[in-house]
């Protein structure tokens, strides 16, 4: 197995930029959230879906002012709200355009159509290991039914755990925001996840969704260690696949 | 139409030679289904034993084996001395009966139609899968059949089953396939499990998802795809035997 080099070309500041930008709106969400459960927590009560739309207003404006959000939120860990069980606190945008919208989903865990949140990974990470994860792409079937990435950052306290502050990107707008990087790079350059799975490439022969081997082409981390210690699911890594 | 109609037309369907060989499980799928179809009613007695086992085409042994698989699952109660017999125990609620009544009424058409559809999205799904499906999926549609053959409710079946397919349409990376299952699950789903009416049998079922799943951890997309297919359409074949029989027992 090829050992990977990191890389410090304009790839990885690319990469480093997005995964930064996307990161502050997340915790700036956190922050709001923290003081939400905080607060409820001194007046001697659980919080309620009422006073988490207090991150409203900051949700929307990301919304408004980021270029590739497609949805950002807060999610509530089940049994934290005192009037619903389960919670999102979350606005998209459609990808066909239009104002925001709340997710309408299904939260209801005995219905197969249920949005079934506490076992996906971007909220049994940071609820079981209090790291942030980057996940994806993946179909987010249930809940935006997209095909999308997301980085998601625990909301815990002194008051505890109380969920995760979390932002989507459709795995179609990171491609179209790569390629140009990609192209730079040269032929056959990919841009692949933790796992080997190809997020962006710019050959016919290795698309998004694929799955690389380790051994597949020359491989180099994008995303410095020291930046992302506390993060699952990185590196990243431009691969450049040899003829 | 009186309940004795039911029951002759039933008798008919139902109680017809076996052509599978006659093996104990498959006379006592043979009734149980009935039973779970609402073929045979709850409280009603059931022909003799000698007069069962003619009907089949199977040994009173067989038979009288079958019998015994069935009482120990609860569908099934043999009273001795006079008036005794073997007597049908099958409590019936409202969701069963509405279930029994929407396949009777989906037309052998409509039931192609779906299963056609079905075939098309979960077959390619599990052959897209088998490239594109990373560990941590593998490992979750593991979890899932466990969950199936741990499950002690109709419900977590048909969630099991159908999270089963939606999760293999989501490890093949597609948004457009894995909508299209979770819509399909929806729609055939709880037809699939109808109580005691199962297209396919919880273990059989779960033998053949290990089997699905061991392809898709190779790698094997042929044979993801194959095995599959089959998969479906045994379910839907069945859906179709059951509808039959349901129409043919209510004139």
């Amino acid at each position: 197995m090829q050992e990977a080099s990191p890389y410090a070309g304009e790839a990885a500041t690319t990469v480093e930029a997005l995964l930064r930008e996307t990161f502050a709106g997340i915790d700036a969400l956190r922050e709001l959230a923290v003081g939400v459960h905080r607060d409820a927590r001194a007046r001697g009560r659980a919080p309620t879906t009422a006073d988490l739309a207090a991150i409203r207003p900051t949700v929307l404006r990301q919304l408004a002012s980021a270029d590739m959000l497609a949805g950002t939120g807060v999610i509530a860990a089940p049994g934290t709200l005192a009037d619903r069980p389960r919670w999102l606190e979350w606005w998209r945008r459609s990808p066909s355009g239009g104002g925001p919208r709340p997710l309408a989903v299904d939260l209801d865990p005995g219905n197969i159509g249920s949005y079934e949140y506490p076992v996906a990974p971007w909220f049994d990470v940071p609820c079981r290991t209090g790291r942030r994860v980057v996940v994806g792409p993946y179909v987010d079937y249930a809940g935006t039914d997209e095909y999308i990435l997301t980085f998601a950052a625990p909301v815990t306290s002194d008051a505890g755990f109380f969920g995760v502050a979390a932002a989507d990107i459709r795995a179609t707008d990171i491609e179209r925001a790569m390629l140009p990087m990609l192209n730079a790079e040269g032929p056959a350059s990919l841009l692949v996840n933790a796992s080997g799975r190809v997020i962006a490439s710019n050959t016919p022969a290795t698309i998004v969704g694929s799955i690389v081997r380790r051994d597949h082409g020359e491989r180099r981390e994008l995303t410095h260690r020291e930046n992302w210690a506390d993060c699952t699911g990185l590196p990243w890594f431009l691969v450049r696949t040899t003829a | 139409m009186t309940d004795a109609d039911v029951s002759r037309a039933a008798r008919h369907v139902v109680f017809a030679p076996l052509r599978d060989g006659g093996r104990v499980e498959v006379v006592a799928r043979r009734i149980s289904e009935a039973i779970g179809l609402g073929l045979i009613a709850d409280g009603e007695q059931l022909p003799s034993e000698l007069e069962l086992a003619g009907a089949l085409a199977v040994s009173t042994v067989t038979l009288r084996e079958a019998l015994a698989l069935l009482r120990q699952r609860g569908l099934v109660e043999t009273r001795r001395g006079r008036g005794g017999g073997s007597f049908v125990r099958a409590p019936v609620d409202a969701s069963v009966e509405r279930l029994r009544t929407v396949l009777r009424e989906t037309g052998v058409h409509e039931l192609r139609e779906i299963g056609d559809h079905l075939l098309a999205v979960t077959a390619t799904a599990a052959r897209l899968a088998a490239e594109r499906a990373s560990d941590d999926q593998i490992a979750r549609l593991a979890e899932l059949i466990d969950q199936l053959e741990a499950a002690e409710t109709v419900g977590e079946r048909r969630r099991a089953d159908g999270l089963f397919h939606i999760e293999i349409a989501a490890a093949a990376q597609s948004a457009r396939l894995t909508r299209q299952e979770i819509d399909l699950q929806g729609e055939i789903g709880e037809l699939l499990w109808i109580p005691f009416g199962e297209a396919i049998e919880r273990d059989e079922r779960v033998a053949q998802h290990r089997a699905v799943l061991a392809a898709i951890a190779d790698g094997d997309g042929d044979r993801a795809r194959r095995l599959t297919e089959e998969h479906v359409e045994l379910a839907i074949s069945r859906l179709i035997e059951f509808h039959l029989q349901l129409t043919q027992s209510s004139p």
